[in-house]
C-alpha cells in the first residue's frame, strides 16, 4: 500500500501534484482511430474532504481538451464563478471527463484513477488548478496530523 | 442556428446547447414518471434514456452517439425551478 507524505499549513491546506489525463475510454479510442492523444498536464492540486467532486480549473481544460458531457452545481464562495440567485447563490459548472494521478514520488506508486467526472471552478487565483474530494477520497486513508504540519495519504 | 443558453450557464457548454434544450423540454416528464436522480443521455432532440450512474450512461452515450458529443445529465427538479421559464415556450392564450 503505497504512502503518500504531505506537507501542509493552516494558510494552504494540504498540497500535491496531480496528473489530468484524457480518460481510458477517450485514449482507447484516440488510439484505435490513430488520432493524437493529448499529452497530460501536472498542476498543483488541494486535498480536500468537503465535496463530493473533485474539480479542476478551466484553463487546465482548454489545455487538454476533455470530452464535455454534463453541467451540474457548484457552490463555490469566494471564487468569481457566476451564481444564480434562484439556486441559492450556486452557480452552474461544466462537467468532464477525465483521468488522474495523485502523484508520488516512488515509480509505479502513484493512485491513478482512470476514469472520473470533474467538474470546473475557477480554482487559478488560489494558487492551485485542482481540488481531490471525496469523490477520490473514497478509496484512501487519509491521516491529518496538524501539530506536525504533516498528512499521509494511503491508498 | 446554435440555440442560446441562459445568463449563468457557462460558454464551454455552447457545444451542447441543442442537448440541453432538448433536456429541459423532457425534464417536466422526466420528474413526473420518477426519474429524478437519474441520468439521462441527450443527442440532438433525442433522448436515448435514463440510466443509474453518470458513468453508465456516458458509457452507453459513447455506444450509441458516433461522434461522441452527447450530455449525460442528471435529472435534477432543481434546474427547472431554476431555469424552466427560460427553456419552457410560453402558454398559448386561447381566444374564443
Amino acid at each position: 500500500m503505497p504512502l503518500l507524505n504531505l506537507a501542509l499549513d493552516v494558510r494552504s491546506g494540504l498540497r500535491t501534484r496531480v496528473r489530468i489525463t484524457v480518460n481510458r475510454a477517450t485514449l482507447l479510442k484516440l488510439r484505435a482511430t490513430r488520432q493524437a492523444v493529448p499529452q497530460p498536464v501536472i498542476v498543483d492540486a488541494m486535498i480536500d474532504t468537503g465535496a463530493e467532486r473533485s474539480c479542476i480549473d478551466p484553463a487546465v481544460v482548454r489545455r487538454i481538451a476533455l470530452p464535455l458531457h454534463a453541467f451540474g452545481f457548484a457552490s463555490a464562495p469566494g471564487t468569481n464563478a457566476p451564481v444564480i440567485p434562484a439556486l441559492g447563490g450556486t452557480a452552474v459548472n461544466a462537467i468532464y471527463q477525465a483521468g488522474l494521478a495523485l502523484i508520488h514520488p516512488a515509480p509505479h506508486s502513484d493512485l491513478v484513477v482512470p476514469e472520473i467526472v470533474l467538474e470546473t471552478l475557477p480554482l487559478a487565483q488560489f494558487g492551485i488548478e485542482a481540488v481531490i474530494e471525496r469523490d477520490v477520497l473514497a478509496s484512501c486513508v487519509l491521516v491529518y496530523n496538524g501539530p506536525t504540519g504533516s498528512a499521509t495519504l494511503a491508498y | 442556428m446554435t440555440p442560446t443558453l441562459p445568463p449563468g450557464f457557462p460558454t464551454e457548454l455552447a457545444p451542447l446547447a441543442t442537448e440541453i434544450h432538448t433536456y429541459f423540454r423532457v425534464l417536466p416528464q422526466l420528474l413526473a414518471e420518477g426519474e429524478e436522480g437519474r441520468f439521462a443521455v441527450v443527442k440532438g432532440a433525442e433522448v436515448f434514456g435514463t440510466w443509474d450512474t453518470q458513468k453508465d450512461a456516458i458509457q452507453y452515450g459513447h455506444e450509441r452517439v458516433p461522434d461522441g458529443q452527447f450530455l449525460a445529465q442528471e435529472i435534477d427538479a432543481r434546474f427547472l425551478t431554476a431555469f424552466g421559464a427560460f427553456f419552457q415556450p410560453p402558454a398559448a392564450s386561447g381566444t374564443a
